[in-house]
């Protein structure tokens, strides 16, 4: 048997391959203290400034240019994430949407709800079968403070974290999460926090039915106000 | 314990506490509480 010279010998694994990515310019997010209701809009040169007679708990750094989850009753206005443009004072935001009448009554998400980020991948149906794994590499940043904050893939509607901490020195994240078909296409085992490493917790189950498509999407759950976290880059990969 | 569906999110927060309940937006934009045991805890 000869020797083999060079690196052309070596080959990639084909079989691995990336299904999806998530990314953008500001995937951010940050909630509003829990008395931030009762909102009512108008315009602040052009764009909507929301208000409430109980104050948002957000402050201009950091919270100006992070985006906060709007939805709308009642009007043309689209429910998503808005960028806010500036905080004039402790009751009034100012976010990216054009001033309209007739948008509806806002609700801003309040602290402790659940976000899910609107974008999302698809895992074909049948690609994750009883070989292959899921593996999602993530790179986040949080605000480090003891409140706690937590960050899941959303595996066909079930959260699976891959952060759940109020540890203060924690500010940004690299994940590594993989997610297999455990003898059953519809019974999953997957890794938590730890990532790559070791746990003193379980792995972490699911019960989705793989043979169908499977929509993968993040999701941000911030226990506080005016603590901004931010997806940088979320890859999935099929290996 | 329950799993909730509201229009909006504003009837979610005018019924459940984000801190006590569990009040999820998807990413479609609609609204899922859950109560009690049935609050992911993963």
């Amino acid at each position: 048997m000869g020797i083999m010279q060079g690196t052309s010998q070596y080959k990639s694994p084909s079989s691995s391959r990336r299904i999806g990515t998530i990314n953008g310019s500001n995937l951010s997010y940050v909630a509003a203290a829990a008395t931030f209701t009762g909102l009512t809009y108008a315009t602040n040169g052009g764009n909507v400034q929301i208000s409430s007679a109980g104050v948002h708990g957000l402050t201009t750094s950091p919270a100006a240019g992070s985006r906060v989850y709007v939805s709308w009753s009642v009007g043309t206005g689209v429910n998503g994430f808005y960028t806010i443009l500036t905080v004039d004072t402790t009751l009034a935001i100012t976010i990216n949407l054009a001033y309209a009448v007739g948008l509806g009554t806002p609700t801003v998400a309040l602290a402790g709800t659940n976000v899910s980020l609107a974008e999302t991948v698809t895992l074909p149906g049948n690609a994750l079968g009883l070989t292959k794994s899921l593996v999602s590499e993530i790179m986040a940043t949080v605000t480090p403070s003891t409140n706690n904050k937590t960050l899941s893939v959303l595996f066909g509607g079930t959260a699976v974290n891959f952060l759940n901490t109020a540890t203060g020195t924690v500010a940004s994240v690299n994940i590594a999460q993989k997610i297999y078909n455990d003898a059953a296409t519809n019974s999953q085992k997957s890794t938590g926090v730890q990532g790559v490493g070791n746990s003193a917790n379980a792995f972490l189950t699911a019960a989705v039915d793989t043979t169908a498509d499977v929509t993968v999407g993040i999701r941000i759950t911030l226990a506080a106000a005016n603590e901004p976290a931010k997806i940088l880059k979320a890859d999935f990969y099929l290996r | 314990m329950a799993i909730l569906h509201y229009d909006t999110l504003a009837d979610a927060y005018a019924n459940h506490d984000p801190m006590i309940d569990q009040i999820i937006v998807n990413p479609d934009g609609s609204v899922t509480v859950k109560t009690g045991a049935d609050k992911d805890n993963s």
